[in-house]
């Protein structure tokens, strides 16, 4: 009797102690980035065609925030025609300053050819993900980003409103 | 006379409860004949419950355990409880409240000596809860750091919530004195069905416990109960035709 009431406690205490050490992986799709692909301006305007289009090298960042935004770990990204920006989960709108640069070669922060600000306004919605991930953040486009056409960037098409996850392109910009 | 009797035993229950022990043993009748079966109806509570309540500051809860013996090796059990849990886990922090009761039966596989009641037994109960769950706060899972964190203090309520489940029991019954039991069970859970909440999820369902990505649960208790005795059944010899 007193074997089994011995094995009984063990069994009791393995169950009262499995609290599992739950980790939010990557397998799971969490806050989306937005997917901004880069195309030919000329191009389009002439034959209303999409052609992508490679920038040589562009950095971004937000207003309101002194750092850079990183592309793994990297805050410059070169010879690319589609690049990731984050929205600010907690505001409804955000400012990126997107930067141009002609050439690759510069060292630190040298002054860009060209500057253009963004402004990307939305609506958050807060979608339940499990219990290790919690909650992540879907957004919606209220409207077309605004821009200032005297710099760089000359055009920007909303090709997919709705921001779940990052595997389509959100934003065309060209130039 | 009889529900006399029995009205008497159980205010001796209830006195019990309260620490009164040595009362409840003066008029207990001993069982000389052999071959006599006590039936009964046997309440207690869960003393893990009871601990938890006092040493773990986020969780409240009480159950109330009772058999009733229906035929030599079979009991008709049931639990009914109610739970106050709140919960902290990496992005989220939520609390559970809520109402259950378990029912279904024992069979005692522990063949007895003479005058003794112990039991190992195995069971199944069906499982059903009401309960509430709160969202105290959470924080927006995002794998980019650029921004500050956001993190939602407003408190959401999502009432109206039930699941049932099944459960397979495993457990002991010894009787330390007379009439008085102290038990220990584990439980294996499986969710039947479940209402959930909108955006969110049951994490934790009062007397099913934590819920894991799965339909499986586990649980246990260690109790203390007293048996009242109700009435006696002379047990057929075996070789008499």
């Amino acid at each position: 009797m007193k074997k089994y009431l011995f094995l009984l406690l063990v069994v009791a205490l393995a169950f009262s102690g499995c609290e599992k050490d739950d980790i939010c992986d990557d397998s799971n799709i969490t806050t989306p980035r937005l997917v901004v692909s880069l195309y030919d301006n000329f191009v389009y305007t002439n034959s209303g065609i999409d052609t992508q289009r490679n920038i040589i090298q562009i950095r971004a960042i937000a207003t309101g925030v002194t750092d850079s935004i990183t592309w793994n770990n990297n805050t410059y990204l070169t010879n690319t025609n589609s690049f990731t920006l984050p929205l600010n989960t907690s505001t409804s709108s955000t400012e990126i300053a997107l930067m141009k640069y002609n050439t690759s070669d510069y060292k630190g922060y040298p002054t860009p050819e060209s500057i253009s600000n963004i402004m990307i306004n939305y609506t958050g919605k807060n979608v339940y993900v499990s219990r290790a991930c919690g909650y992540k953040k879907n957004f919606e486009l209220n409207d077309i980003p605004t821009f200032n056409s005297a710099e760089w960037i000359k055009n920007i098409v909303v090709s997919n409103s709705i921001i779940e996850n990052e595997k389509v392109t959100h934003l065309k910009i060209y130039f | 006379m009889k529900k006399l009797h029995t009205l008497k035993y159980i205010s001796k229950v209830v006195l019990f409860l309260f620490c009164v022990t040595t009362q409840a043993q003066e008029k207990a009748k001993d069982s000389i004949a052999p071959k006599v079966t006590n039936y009964g109806l046997r309440v207690g509570i869960d003393l893990s419950k009871l601990a938890r309540t006092f040493y773990e500051k986020d969780y409240k809860g009480l159950e109330l355990v009772g058999d009733f013996r229906i035929k030599k090796n079979y009991y008709l059990a049931a639990e009914l409880g109610n739970e106050n849990k709140t919960v902290s886990e990496n992005y989220l922090n939520f609390t559970t409240k809520g109402t259950y009761l378990k029912a279904g039966f024992d069979y005692n596989a522990y063949e007895n000596w003479v005058g003794m009641n112990n039991m190992i037994y195995l069971g199944m109960r069906y499982g059903v809860s009401s309960f509430s769950q709160t969202l105290n706060s959470y924080t927006i899972y995002n794998t980019e750091h650029y921004y500050p964190t956001e993190t939602n203090q407003t408190a959401i309520k999502f009432n109206g919530l039930s699941a049932q489940w099944l459960e397979v029991v495993a457990g002991i019954k010894v009787e330390t004195i007379k009439n008085l039991y102290i038990g220990a069970s584990v439980r294996l859970n499986y969710l039947v069905t479940q209402k959930q909440p909108e955006n969110f999820e049951n994490l934790y369902i009062p007397g099913f416990n934590k819920t894991y990505s799965g339909k499986f649960g586990a649980g246990f208790n260690y109790t203390i109960s007293y048996f009242i005795p109700i009435f006696k059944k002379q047990e057929k010899p075996k070789d008499v035709k």
